[in-house]
């Protein structure tokens, strides 16, 4: 018991995570007080092996190893739920999961290297910047104030992505770190919205600096030199844009004017240069991550949520609210949650670890049998909420179907096959631990496509792994199938033991082939399931 | 939400449900805002688009310009519409023009490869601000039912995606038209009796999943695998070796010519149309003709003329053509002027397309480009209304309106209007 509390204990100290506050428990108190006076009856706790499976998809983009599972089972400790959080969050896993996700979501692709920009040292940045509890402020202005060279700076790509260029980076500017589609305003004024074409081209100018270069001689057939690209900011010059104001030429042309930086809601443009050396960018960099900018932070937990949960809390800030009862209680909650960010300052698990610690997300997907049974009876008054309201609420989990990458990765996991992933040098980049290319190609397809389905039957990654599966089995249990041999499987692909009569079903599926290949016809049987392939 | 009574609302619930994508429809909150069909009488079930990608030079192909120097060494030939010349390598779809509706004056405002293939696929110029659907899509979303032995979306060719419709329409793509689906044959030596086992284990398992976790979750995952495993066994989906299995049908396709591919979409995409796919892209590249056009064309004119024409005439004689649209056309036409190069490069201000089958008129050119094939002169047609036409055959509403997943209403086309007379 002693030795426990001392593992414990140094897990702690490890993960030593800044003030946590007590979010979790506002976010409940105020779910709770909702439920009760909406009449929603919220389903159970979920069961440990329930709770560890979603956390470990949720936080590291896959299945539990089967050892965790156990000793997280196995362990009497009574806060052992926020322990194994903690320590996950602080893992490399939780660092390549945020990396990945952020990547495709600030990218709009998978991180591959592209022909503009290498979008695995995107991804490397930012999961370096994860593990380095590098606080989101701090991040976004580096991404945002990136300058040198394509081959390593992770800000050079995100600013290559878009070309290095005015327009496309005041459009990703807003979107991506304010949740705002300013873009629409780069032609016409923004028809929801109060956004005229000036305040975007007023944006856009302040990256009217940017330049990309390339070397001058590059020496034929130098790929890495052709490649490369050097992202700098001038000391001078504007960005200059066709006039709308001036007369057409006779040919249709208008001519060009200077566009000066100019923050949204200001009313005249920045003519004069900041103090010498200073960058065009910083006052932008500042506005964008203000504690005043009514969006930064919300946006980066909305974003968060909807990481969760599919979609966001507040689906825009731009039109005006839909005006019911949930959706202004959604409201209440991102305010609820950004509040937690912002005094944990801005650290970029905060939003994840509140609201996985809370009670709320640790609830069974189904709603409970008995309440369930009693609405039809309730004659007084229809339900308020309806059920996938409730389930957005986290009143019961909302299952969903896994990705492409937690697929692969948990079919890894649970198999130890890695497909033909011998790229040593993604490896060392990303130290990832599997090919994302693999993934694309095979489990890229959405999920519940044909594509997927076929996938989940056919594929040789499909049947690579449940050979690895059978015969890992085997080794550790012998060569004919038994009840170990079962349990293992179930908690590699499901991280729960199996019922027993699941064992008698699962062996006298085995005993139907010879012994490998009842082995492997267990694991397809496995893999090929709602319960491996859904996050529940 | 008055839309969740409309009745396209409840087709595409019913369509997810059954289609075992609830999850995904609800996620993207997608509603129909309007539910009024095109005011002609509808009869297409079905569409095909060849999509030549690269920009087909129209001068070189169904708009020649006999007696001017933008001409080239292209001889027009007559065609069975009176009055209508297309240039000599397309010799068998002048055959069948009474088939064909010609448009000639197409423009767009997209000159380049990227963003041109966007609007021609979407009926929208691309924007960082929203993903449009492809057309593929939108027909998909419109009109697929469940009980297909094949997904409704099928593009030979990687192509536009569902943008803001969700994956649940995107297409399947086949990479390889000689491998259809690597993962649609069974590994070695797995028996049918051993796959059947399998599943009923699995199915098993999901409704134990069902009664503890979710039912939905598992009634989709277990419609899944039926249906991926139907998918695996139809025919449709198979690769055929066309020359032994069908030798007349691969002669007349034009199958020996080259290397056969595109006879071998074609036939495939024929096949998938049998048996009920509802909208199929078939992608000819190489049309990017900066150097050396002529030859060029005339390499790629073979196939696709030999293809299509016996394609139209297939589909006649087996009572699809009416319920199946064609449409053909590429990102943009190329340059009235030759350059330095024998070529000619992107031409975005007056190009073709072709239209056929699904209620389209033939035997008819609409429209005319100028003299020389540099400006549209006679009844401009914009992109989008080529988009509200191809949907107007389905009995869809150019105007329509779908909500994003975040809520603003788009229009399935920007102020589209039917080009009435395709109908006739």
């Amino acid at each position: 018991m002693a030795g426990c509390y001392l593992l414990v204990v140094s897990v702690l100290a490890q993960t030593a995570a800044p003030a946590i506050g007590d979010g979790p428990g506002q976010l409940d108190a105020a779910l709770n007080q909702f439920y009760a006076a909406s009449g929603i009856t919220p389903a159970a706790a979920a069961d440990d092996a329930t709770f560890l499976r979603r956390v470990w998809f949720d936080v590291a983009g896959r299945t539990p190893p089967v050892a965790e599972v156990r000793k997280f089972l196995d362990s009497k400790l009574p806060d052992k739920r926020n322990a194994a959080i903690d320590e996950l969050l602080a893992s490399e896993h939780a660092a390549n999961h945020f990396g990945r996700l952020w990547t495709e979501y600030l990218t709009d692709r998978r991180p591959f290297e592209q022909p503009e920009y290498n979008g695995r040292i995107v991804q490397n940045f930012l999961r370096d910047a994860w593990l380095e509890k590098k606080d989101y402020r701090q991040l976004v202005s580096e991404l945002l104030a990136g300058e040198g060279g394509s081959d390593t700076s992770g800000p050079a790509n995100f600013l290559l992505r878009y070309n290095a260029q005015p327009t496309p980076l005041a459009g990703a500017v807003s979107k991506k770190f304010l949740g705002l589609t300013m873009q629409c305003a780069e032609c016409h004024d923004h028809p929801f919205t109060t956004w005229k074409r000036h305040e975007f081209w007023g944006l856009a100018a302040y990256f009217g600096r940017l330049r990309r270069m390339q070397p001058v001689e590059v020496p034929a057939g130098d790929q890495d030199q052709q490649a490369y690209v050097l992202v700098v900011e001038r000391g001078a010059g504007e960005l200059r844009i066709p006039d709308q104001d001036a007369k057409p030429d006779q040919e249709g042309k208008r001519p060009f004017k200077a566009v000066y930086p100019q923050l949204p809601g200001q009313t005249e443009a920045v003519v004069a240069d900041g103090p010498a050396n200073k960058s065009r960018r910083q006052p932008l960099i500042e506005w964008v991550t203000a504690s005043d900018n009514p969006y930064f932070a919300k946006h980066y937990v909305n974003r968060t949520w909807q990481r969760l949960f599919g979609a966001p809390l507040v689906v825009s800030f731009e039109l005006p609210p839909p005006g019911d009862k949930v959706s202004a209680f959604k409201a209440e909650l991102l305010d609820l949650l950004t509040k937690d960010f912002v005094a944990s300052g801005y650290d970029l698990a905060q939003p994840l670890r509140t609201i996985v610690r809370s009670q709320a997300y640790q609830r069974d997907a189904a709603l409970p049998k008995a309440s369930a049974a009693a609405q039809p009876q309730a004659t007084t008054r229809a339900p308020a909420v309806s059920e996938s309201q409730s389930r957005e609420l986290l009143a019961h989990y909302a299952v969903r179907p896994l990705s492409a990458d937690e697929t692969f990765l948990s079919m890894a996991q649970a198999t130890g096959y890695k497909g033909d992933f011998t790229d040593s040098e993604v490896s060392a980049l990303t130290r990832e631990d599997f090919g994302y290319d693999q993934a694309t190609g095979a489990f890229s397809a959405v999920p519940l496509s044909v594509q997927r389905g076929l996938a989940l039957l056919n594929s040789d990654h499909i049947r690579g792994a449940c050979d690895m599966a059978a015969a890992a089995t085997q080794r550790m249990f012998g060569p004919t199938p038994g009840p170990k041999h079962i349990e293992w499987l179930f908690l590699a692909t499901y991280g729960r033991p199996p019922r027993a009569k699941e064992v008698e079903a699962m062996l006298k599926l085995a005993g139907e082939e010879d012994a490998p290949a009842g082995l492997h016809d267990v694991a397809w049987t496995l893999l090929n399931s709602a319960e491996f392939n859904t996050n529940h | 939400m008055s839309a969740c009574h409309s009745p396209s609302r409840r087709d595409f619930l019913r369509l997810s449900l059954a289609g075992g994508l609830c999850w995904a429809a609800s996620r993207a909150a997608i509603g129909a805002a309007a539910d009024s069909a095109g005011s002609h009488s509808a009869q297409a079930k079905a569409s095909v688009l060849v999509f030549l990608e690269g920009g087909p030079s129209h001068i070189d192909m169904f708009d020649p310009k006999p007696g001017q120097e933008t001409n080239g060494p292209f001889k027009a030939i007559d065609t069975k519409i009176a009055g209508v010349q297309f240039s000599e390598h397309f010799g068998k779809l002048a055959v069948v023009a009474d088939r064909l509706t010609v448009i000639r004056s197409l423009s767009s405002p997209e000159g380049d490869h990227d963003r041109a293939q966007v609007l021609l696929h979407t009926g929208y110029q691309p924007t960082p601000a929203l993903n449009y659907p492809a057309i593929g899509s939108v027909v998909a979303r419109e009109t697929a039912v469940d009980d297909l032995d094949l997904p409704a979306f099928v593009s030979f060719g990687d192509t536009t995606g569902p943008g803001y419709l969700g994956q649940q329409f995107a297409p399947f793509v086949v990479g390889d038209v000689n491998n259809i689906s690597p993962n649609l044959n069974l590994p070695e030596g797995l028996t049918e009796t051993r796959v059947s086992r399998r599943l009923r284990a699995v199915q098993a398992l999901n409704t134990s999943f069902g009664s503890r976790v979710d039912a939905n979750t598992a009634t989709d995952f277990s419609r899944l695998t039926v249906r991926a495993n139907r998918f695996r066994q139809s025919p449709a989906m198979k690769t055929v070796d066309w020359a032994a299995a069908e030798p007349k049908a691969w002669e007349a396709y034009g199958g020996t010519n080259g290397d056969g591919n595109v006879a071998r979409m074609f036939l495939a995409a024929r096949r998938m149309l049998e048996h009920g796919a509802k909208f199929i892209e078939i992608r000819i590249g190489g049309w990017d003709t900066h150097t050396d056009n002529f030859n060029q064309v005339a390499a790629l004119a073979g196939p696709l003329d030999a293809a299509l024409a016996a394609f139209l005439t297939d589909l006649g004689q087996r009572g699809l053509l009416d319920q199946t649209l064609v449409a053909m056309f590429g990102e943009f036409g190329r340059t009235p002027k030759i350059n330095g190069d024998n070529g000619r490069d992107h031409w975005n201000d007056a190009f073709s397309a072709v239209l056929a089958g699904g209620g389209v008129r033939g035997g008819q050119a609409i429209g005319k480009s100028d003299a020389k094939g540099e400006a549209v002169a006679e009844r401009p047609v914009k992109v989008a209304d080529l988009h509200a036409t191809i949907l107007s055959a389905f009995g869809v509403d150019p105007a329509k309106q779908y909500r994003t997943p975040d809520g603003r209403p788009i229009k399935l086309t920007n102020a589209g209007e039917v080009v009435r007379e395709v109908f006739g």
